[in-house]
């Protein structure tokens, strides 16, 4: 969060605002690449910026070679054999990150984690990670994914200083929200929009909204119930429900600044929240919270899965596809965990959320919907009730993992 | 832009139809998933792969995840089949 702290940060976004109405003879994607990487050399260090070149040029000159293969057998088996390479290199920096600077690694016994922690630890392995640190690798992580089964599903590859304007977008470093590569490709088919007041004003109302609910709202909310030094209690439910709370104050504060400096600046930015405390579901509590994330596991996990198996089984077996579609709404909400934590507490908390959302679902279209045709209640009963049973089991659910999360 | 013709319009209608088992469904461009009863994640998915098999047509998984509404459905199967 340090970034939205800083003082060359309003600078830094009034450099790309002025300057980024110069860009009619460039593409907008490059221009803004070229914003980026100053705005994240003085944000985060020229180490960082450095290290994140290099990271994209890498994924870059691969991608090239992919996508620019001849078509034919030869150019078939070429993707296939590259794709997953793509893929398991990018979980290989991911697994490196947790490995060397989470506080906790459950999983470093494993053959596989404990030989990329033994890699990690050489100097230059070591110092490349720690630079990508400050730039939120979690988040670079995702974005690799989005990027990689974009191009290879037909996207424009984007020049190299446009994709790392993609990868780490200052604004949205180091907590996201998660950008959506193809949103941003989209940015070289449309014009600048005009400098207006009303974008102006509505686009600094939600940065104002944003710095007021971050550093007001939820430092006093935090000064109030913990104190300067105080440690936030997590062997209650009631403290976990209370610290739920704080990081929806803090998390969509930053996403409200993010989302009006990406307004200003007219770069796709994804809302992140949407009033996830009115949901009446588990599952659509989760649509609602941390929405970019929620959107980049169907883009990229739900979707691809349920597509691959439908096709694998069929769809004309009701029964298995049903079960194939349980599966496949799970397996992002066990992704997720292992995302936050590499713990048994987090992975624990990933399944538990994947169970009950399916669970939900069954609930929802064998039982639910027969009994509203049957009796219908009236909303002002039902929503009440929803909203009760949603943050009572995401409040106890998350009190699983409270104590890692926390830390 | 390509837009659908009748006929195949007729077809996808027909497919909408049998799917959520809502024979008065009218498709208007932008009618979307929230407007359907029954049109969740899982029917989402089976829409497309009953809209591949009967217009023998392919749809990547960003073209899937990217569809909002069914005006930009007839729009993508238009651009594959014209």
């Amino acid at each position: 969060m340090a970034a939205y702290s800083n003082v060359a940060f309003p600078l830094l976004v009034a450099m790309c605002y002025v300057l980024g109405q110069l860009s009619s003879r460039v593409r907008r994607t490059t221009w803004f690449g070229v914003l980026n990487a100053v705005a994240v050399g003085v944000l985060f260090g020229w180490r960082s910026l450095l290290i994140l070149l290099v990271l994209t040029l890498v994924y870059w000159t691969a991608l090239a070679a992919v996508t620019r293969v001849r078509p034919g057998p030869a150019g078939v088996i070429w993707v296939r054999f590259a794709e997953p390479i793509l893929y398991i290199s990018a979980a290989i920096i991911f697994i490196m990150h947790k490995s060397l600077l989470e506080p906790r690694n459950d999983f470093s016994s494993f053959p596989l984690i404990s030989s990329l922690s033994h890699a990690a630890s050489v100097p230059m392995i070591h110092g490349g990670v720690q630079a990508l640190q400050l730039i939120a690798l979690s988040y670079i992580f995702l974005r690799l994914i989005d990027l990689i089964r974009s191009v290879l599903d037909g996207a424009t590859l984007l020049d190299p200083l446009a994709m790392s304007g993609f990868l780490v977008p200052f604004f949205m470093t180091p907590a996201g929200p998660v950008n959506v590569y193809s949103d941003h490709v989209k940015m070289d088919e449309q014009a600048v929009k005009p400098v207006t007041v009303a974008n102006f004003v509505d686009s600094t109302f939600l940065i104002v909204c944003g710095y007021f609910l971050k550093f007001v709202v939820a430092q006093l909310f935090s000064l109030f119930l913990v104190g300067v030094n105080g440690n936030w209690p997590t062997t209650s439910i009631g403290g976990t429900a209370v610290f739920l709370l704080y990081v929806f104050l803090e998390f969509s504060g930053y996403s409200l600044i993010a989302l009006g400096v990406g307004c200003l600046l007219s770069i796709p930015t994804p809302v992140n929240f949407n009033h996830p405390y009115l949901a009446t579901t588990v599952g659509e509590f989760w649509n609602r919270w941390h929405m970019s994330l929620g959107q980049f596991v169907r883009r990229n996990l739900y979707i691809p899965t349920q597509v691959a198996m439908m096709r694998r089984f069929g769809r004309k077996n009701r029964e298995i596809a049903y079960i194939t579609n349980i599966l496949a709404l799970s397996l992002p909400f066990i992704f997720v965990g292992i995302w936050h934590r590499f713990t048994w507490s987090f992975l624990l908390w990933g399944i538990s959320l994947g169970i009950i959302v399916a669970v939900e679902k069954v609930v929802r279209e064998r039982l639910f919907i027969r009994f509203k045709r049957l009796h219908e209640q009236p909303r002002w009963i039902t929503m009440p009730l929803g909203i009760v049973y949603t943050l009572t089991v995401v409040v106890v659910t998350l009190h699983i993992a409270s104590g890692d999360f926390i830390r | 832009m390509a837009t659908l013709r009748e006929a195949d319009e007729k077809k996808l209608t027909k497919i909408f139809h049998d799917l959520f088992n809502n024979p008065v469904l009218v498709l208007t461009d932008k009618l979307t998933a929230g407007d359907v009863e029954g049109w969740d994640s899982f029917n989402h998915i089976n829409l497309v792969m009953i809209v591949e098999e009967e217009f023998n047509v392919r749809f990547s998984t960003s073209e899937i995840a990217q569809l909002a509404n069914v005006g930009q459905f007839k729009e993508l199967i238009a651009s594959k089949i014209y």
